[in-house]
């Protein structure tokens, strides 16, 4: 396997945002503590800097710190039933264990339930334990687009975080200024559909694999030059690859679509298990959540409202069938994995029903796999691949 | 037991919802949640019920299309609906906890010819834009209602539900008002706020005065003072079971109970859905599904001014909103002295062995 050479950046990248975190706070710099769907760019053009608790519990749990951090969580009364990144993320605050170094407190924390209930009652835990306001954003689910009304009554209610942002940062958000950021979320979200376009390629030089770990900065730092930069080496070095036939998993003789977060307990291990069998996994609906059309820095407010609202988790079942449907159509794949992740129930709940009306609409073979995102108590290698293998055996895939 | 119409009602409200559509030969309306408004099925002809607690060994259809890290009450909703045992005319969901707010999808895709409208409430009610939007939405559910059923509502109709719906909120905020003084037993009160789910509303005023007339004598309760806090109470056995443990329910923090029993419809607003609307947003308890401040301090003061000794949190196994507020519930209740034990509920309608050493335990150690 040749590694891309972005993956060194990548760490870098991370290590530098958390370090200019601490350099920020020093300088008189807020920091914003914000969920994966909120409008981060409300918070970069206040002055914030912004920190993703979400992603944060992806990286502990990737390197293993995951358990001993959830059972400190579960030791306050927390449920073990509750979201792995709720308990990874008190837990690292009780105990200030983090594989970053120090993370700086919030000032504020910004809330948006479009990718579900759970961040609303976590993110209210943090505010209580830090003592500092909790800007809340109701993003009204809906089967469909979002309606006028929707669009009207999230905009109202980010222009009144607006103010409360302006207030509590060094910067008044202005159109103009929201404006700055939006078109850089932008440009940083174009560069990033980009990237995961060229797994449509044949063979695919990237896969969700590569995808879920160069998210990172498209989730916690959309809206900055350095996401820009980052991508635009991503991209170039993906397109290198594509044009020279550069395949990511060797012999590609299967392409697989995924829905939902990673499994990151597992993670090595599957993408192992996937290249020995010699299986591309070439889309899929976590990554692509940040891949936003239809941004208008002309007018931020009511994009931004727009846009939130009408992600893939503030929708119902038909839409992820659409959604994965297209995706099987685009990527050329002949099968999908779901994940059915015991953390999160929005994305997970219902997606038997998916599994059927994919399979009638596409034609491609599917299979639901049990596991969890975070709790390594939850997540069994072993079952994970008594499922898969026969599943890519199906695919006309074997080692 | 079973000793006047409501408490036979409450002790198998699943028959009495197969009975009802029998004999009023109209199909349900069902409300999955404790915020879809039932006057909305009513104005438009259907039997307004929420759906009702069923005691199930398991989920053998469910499980086929549900997860089974969703609570039982969505679990029991899906294999309900899969049995097809009951008439059902519209199926009601309302957005909230993760759970129900998927229910809609996953209904549509397993059964495609139930009805199902979501009632898209505002998920944060404190700000006057929720207010707003949620009128805008209950219009945009009343059309859709209208599109499937293929007729207009009634608006004498939605009236004549608003007074009487209302009647039944008022009679039942009586009885849950008045539980810290214990003339009435607790198992009494929860047994007519469960047949009010079912029953049509004229039969249960008439039930209902019939029931607490002041020449009906009532045994008032000596147990010890307790909150009751959770979303929904699997059955007035468990209330009973409480009871005969020695607990005295005088604070009732429930959407079978006070929560919801607690909603006002402002009969000086012209525009009878927004009058609707506004009641659900500015229901004066929430259930922790919907984003609102000081939840637990307010559960906290108002058991402390019930004068209650200590707290039962009834727990849905994998409910999130509850499992989320629980430490901080227990944290404010200690605050004021109240100290408490959570029950998790799972498919159980009595309280089991544990439950009963788990109460058992706190109300003997009590001072």
């Amino acid at each position: 396997m040749i590694k891309l050479r972005a993956n060194k950046r990548l760490q870098t990248t991370i290590r530098n945002q958390v370090l200019w975190t601490r350099l920020g706070s020093r300088i008189g710099r807020p920091v914003a503590w914000v969920t994966s769907g909120s409008p981060v760019e409300m918070v970069l053009a206040a002055g914030f800097i912004p920190f993703y608790p979400e992603n944060h519990a992806a990286i502990c749990s990737a390197r293993g710190m995951a358990l001993g951090m959830a059972e400190q969580t579960e030791a306050l009364g927390y449920s073990r039933d509750l979201c792995s990144y709720f308990r990874v993320d008190v837990g690292s605050q009780i105990s200030g264990n983090t594989p970053l170094g120090r993370l700086v407190p919030p000032d504020v924390v910004l809330v948006s339930n479009n990718i579900c209930g759970t961040v609303q009652n976590w993110f209210r835990v943090t505010a209580e334990r830090f003592n500092v306001p909790l800007l809340f954003l109701d993003t009204p689910f809906n089967d469909a687009a979002p309606t006028e009304n929707d669009v009207a009554y999230v905009r109202d209610q980010l222009v009144h975080i607006a103010a409360e942002l302006s207030r509590l940062g060094i910067r008044t958000v202005t159109e103009k200024r929201l404006g700055a950021v939006v078109e850089r979320s932008r440009s940083a979200l174009g560069l990033w559909a980009e990237v995961l376009d060229m797994a449509a390629e044949h063979p695919a030089p990237f896969t969700s694999f590569d995808a879920f770990v160069h998210m990172a900065p498209i989730v916690s730092m959309r809206g900055t030059r350095r996401c820009i930069s980052y991508y635009r080496q991503l991209r170039d070095e993906v397109k290198q690859r594509a044009s020279a036939g550069v395949s990511s998993v060797p012999d590609e003789r299967a392409r697989v679509v995924w829905d939902n977060i990673a499994i990151w307990p597992a993670h090595k291990q599957l993408k192992k298990l996937f290249e020995n069998y010699h299986v591309s996994l070439v889309a899929d609906t976590y990554t692509s959540a940040w891949t936003i059309e239809n941004l208008d820095p002309s007018d931020p407010f009511s994009s931004l409202a727009r846009v939130y609202t009408d992600i893939i988790l503030n929708h119902g079942a038909a839409h992820r069938v659409k959604v994965l449907s297209n995706m099987i159509k685009k990527f050329g794949a002949g099968g999908f994995v779901l994940h059915s992740n015991r953390s999160c129930k929005r994305y997970s709940l219902g997606q038997f029903g998916v599994k059927t009306a994919l399979t009638a609409e596409t034609g491609a073979a599917g299979v639901v796999i049990e596991a969890d995102m975070a709790d390594p108590r939850s997540v069994s290698f072993d079952n994970l691949q008594q499922r898969l293998v026969p599943f890519f055996e199906v695919l006309g895939a074997n080692g | 037991m079973g000793s006047n119409r409501l408490e036979r009602v409450a002790q198998d409200p699943f028959a009495e919802a197969q009975s009802r559509a029998a004999s009023e030969g109209r199909p349900l309306g069902i409300g999955l949640s404790s915020y879809f408004p039932l006057e909305i099925f009513d104005a438009f002809g259907l039997a307004g019920i929420r759906m009702p607690p069923r005691p199930m060994d398991g989920y053998p259809l469910g499980d086929g299309i549900l997860q089974t890290f969703a609570c039982t009450v969505v679990r029991s909703m899906c294999e309900t609906f899969l049995r097809r045992d009951l008439p059902v005319g519209l199926v009601g969901a309302t957005s909230g906890c993760d759970a129900l707010t998927t229910v809609p999808g996953i209904l549509d895709a397993a059964i495609p010819t139930l009805p199902v409208v979501t009632f898209r409430l505002p998920v944060g009610v404190e700000s006057d834009a929720a207010g707003r939007h949620a009128a805008v939405v209950l219009e945009d559910l009343c059309r859709e209602v209208q599109a499937i059923l293929g007729r207009p509502i009634d608006a004498a109709a939605l009236d004549a539900a608003i007074l009487g719906r209302e009647a039944v909120r008022v009679r039942l905020d009586g009885l849950f008002a008045g539980l810290p003084s214990r003339d009435v037993q607790a198992s009494r009160v929860y047994a007519a706020a469960i047949a009010a789910q079912v029953m049509d509303v004229e039969s249960f005023l008439a039930a209902f005065d019939e029931a607490f007339s002041a020449s009906v004598s009532s045994a008032g309760s000596e147990g010890i003072p307790v909150l009751l806090s959770g979303e929904l109470v699997p059955s007035v056995q468990w209330i009973r079971d409480l009871e005969q443990m020695g607990a005295s329910v005088v604070s009732d923090d429930t959407n079978t109970g006070s929560r919801e029993a607690g909603r006002r419809v402002r009969a000086e607003e012209p525009n009878r859905l927004k009058a609707i609307a506004d009641s659900l947003v500015h229901r004066p308890v929430h259930s922790p599904e919907r984003f609102v401040s000081g939840r637990p301090r307010g559960v906290a003061g108002r058991a402390r001014a019930a004068g209650a000794k200590a707290a039962i949190l009834l727990h849905y196994k994998f409910c999130d909103p509850s499992a989320f507020e629980a430490p901080s519930l227990v944290a404010a209740l200690r605050e004021v002295g109240i100290p408490s034990v959570l029950l998790e509920v799972d498919r159980q309608t009595t309280l089991t062995g544990g439950d009963r050493t788990r109460v058992q335990t706190l109300l003997e150690s009590l001072p």
